[in-house]
């Protein structure tokens, strides 16, 4: 009999699989506790294994060079290294700067980049709107030079969106 | 949608109880079973996390925070045209039978429904558009569309975001993007799904093939099959995996190819099924209408298997057709609290798979 992975005591009746890439997760649940995390409901949402995942990022995996000295305490939230390492959720948006340099590292493992592409907030649009493609030509030649060919890949089609997408616009086309 | 009855109806009702009332009598647009790829793709969602500078995130904040953040969020919603009729539902004025028929709808998470303490919905009367204020972030925004419509959900989805970021002051780093308590939502705090109904490639047992097919496509499938049998409702949601170094465009590019693929190998799968194991699909889709006409006590959980299989029978032939609107509508309306509402009582376990099986025989008219 293989008993459930939350309480430990009935047997598990539902098998949840979860694939990151290769990786399988396997998690055994009983009813009650598929019913409590909303697993009886077919659209419910599913509990998050990332957040044990980012446990297993941060402590062991960060290396000590990367990692922040000291018992450090967020000045916005109070919340301290070893509260984001037991739950995996950080307090404030201050955090952020708190714990960077963990950070950096720990986001880098999760996405592969630490450094954010996407869109801004309305406030912060304008000039920054449109990134500087040259910027991101030497960028690719940098990521290229240290062999991480993700990240080339990845700019190289950011590039190539943007040429296009500019090429349009110049022809008056949306 | 936005007839002048609708909007006096969603006005004079105030309070959380009356919008419950409203949603009741309302299923959500994006049960109809429309869009393309429906008979396959049931749903398409996108879901934007958002917090607010200078407050901490709910989960570390007292509650005065938390309860300026029900109010900043309020106003900017009641002053902008972004949630036209939108229902406004505070959770804590909510029985937890009520929280969960929201949670059913998906109108809320499971953890907002157990943390119900200064957090709120707000959603319009068709359920498509909706934001979730103090659950894991400040604010989760969500579109949800019928069938494989990503960019239509996407684009509902973000302009949403461009009127309340025009009234919020989101929290956002030119690093790290928009921050959210948690680091897999950090960057875009995006998150793309889309729910597919794969019972061909399932009964072929060819689901984890398709899936190492997507290996390194920085996506997530989740599925739940219970032990012993293979068929439990056969419903896979697939999002990205990713949300920070990535273009918004990207990631929809992303599933949506994946979406895409999904469809073509499931199709094909049950063109392979209908033509290499006859009898088993046969003997599957008529054991389940057999069971939809005569079990007794159905679970939710069964019920999902057993409507996988019916739904396969129909859009195969083999069954007369049924309604796919029906079929979907009841993936929502017999879950335990929709069907307690219904009901007009709270139900045990065993009056409730009763009430679920003569339910949903007299609903699907088999
Ligand atoms: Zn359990
Ligand atoms: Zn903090």
């Amino acid at each position: 009999m293989i008993v459930c992975d939350l309480c430990g005591v009935n047997p598990a009746t539902l098998k949840l699989t979860q694939v990151i890439n290769d990786e399988h997760t396997e998690l055994h649940l009983c009813k009650q506790c598929a019913e409590e995390k909303g697993l009886g409901i077919p659209f419910g949402a599913l509990p998050s294994t990332f957040g044990a995942m980012i446990v297993g990022f941060l402590g062991a995996q960060v290396p000590t060079s990367a990692r922040t000295v000291g018992s450090l305490k967020c000045a916005g939230c109070g919340i301290t290294k070893e509260d984001f390492e037991r739950t995996g959720l950080l307090g404030c948006a201050q955090c952020y700067e708190t714990f960077r340099e963990d950070l950096k590292f720990i986001l880098r493992r999760i996405h592969g980049s630490n450094k954010h592409i996407g869109m801004r907030p309305p406030s912060l649009r304008g000039a920054m709107e449109h990134p500087d493609i040259e910027q991101l030509r030497r960028q690719l030649q940098e990521a290229v030079a240290k062999e991480e060919f993700e990240e080339a890949a990845r700019l190289r089609d950011l590039i190539t969106d943007l040429e296009t997408q500019r090429g349009r616009s110049k022809h008056g086309e949306r | 949608m936005g007839s002048d009855e609708e909007d006096k109806e969603a006005q004079a009702r105030t309070g959380a109880n009356a919008a419950v009332a409203v949603l009741e009598g309302r299923l959500c647009a994006w049960l109809d079973g429309s869009g393309p790829e429906a008979d396959i793709i049931i749903t398409s969602r996108v879901r934007l996390a958002r917090n607010l500078q200078g407050l901490r995130f709910p989960g570390a904040a007292p509650a005065e925070e938390r309860e300026s953040v029900c109010s900043q969020v309020a106003a900017a919603i009641a002053a902008s045209r972004a949630l036209p009729q939108s229902l406004h539902l505070r959770l804590d004025e909510l029985s937890a039978l009520d929280r969960r028929f929201l949670m059913e709808r998906r109108l809320v998470s499971p953890q907002s429904a157990e943390r119900p303490e200064h957090a709120a919905v707000f959603a319009d009367l068709a359920q498509t558009l909706a934001v979730m204020v103090n659950e894991e972030d400040h604010l989760r925004l969500q579109a949800i569309a019928s069938g494989l419509q990503i960019e239509e959900a996407w684009e509902a989805v973000r302009t949403l975001d461009d009127e309340l970021g025009e009234r919020l002051d989101y929290a956002f780093s030119e690093q790290f993007g928009y921050l959210t308590a948690c680091p897999t939502n950090t960057g875009t705090g995006m998150r793309v799904s889309i729910f597919a109904h794969l019972p061909a490639l399932a009964l072929l047992e060819e689901v984890d093939k398709a899936l190492k097919e997507f290996a390194g496509s920085e996506i997530t499938v989740r599925g739940f099959y219970g032990e012993g049998s293979r068929v439990q409702g056969n419903i896979f949601q697939i999002s990205n995996q990713l949300t920070l170094g990535r273009a918004e465009k990207a990631i929809i590019k992303r599933v949506r190819g994946i979406a895409e693929r999904v469809v073509a190998l499931e199709r094909e799968a049950r063109a392979r099924l209908l033509h290499q194991r006859p009898l088993r699909v046969r003997d599957l889709v008529y054991r389940a209408r057999a069971l939809l006409q005569h079990a007794q006590l159905i679970s939710s959980l069964e019920l999902m298997n057993l409507l996988s299989a019916v739904r396969v029978g129909s859009e195969l032939g083999l069954l007369p057709p049924i309604p796919r609107r029906r079929l979907n509508e009841l993936l929502v309306i017999a879950l335990p609290a929709h069907l307690q509402k219904r009901a007009g009582k709270e139900m045990d376990n065993e009056e409730r798979d009763a009430y679920r099986a003569q339910f949903v025989r007299e609903y699907l008219g088999v």
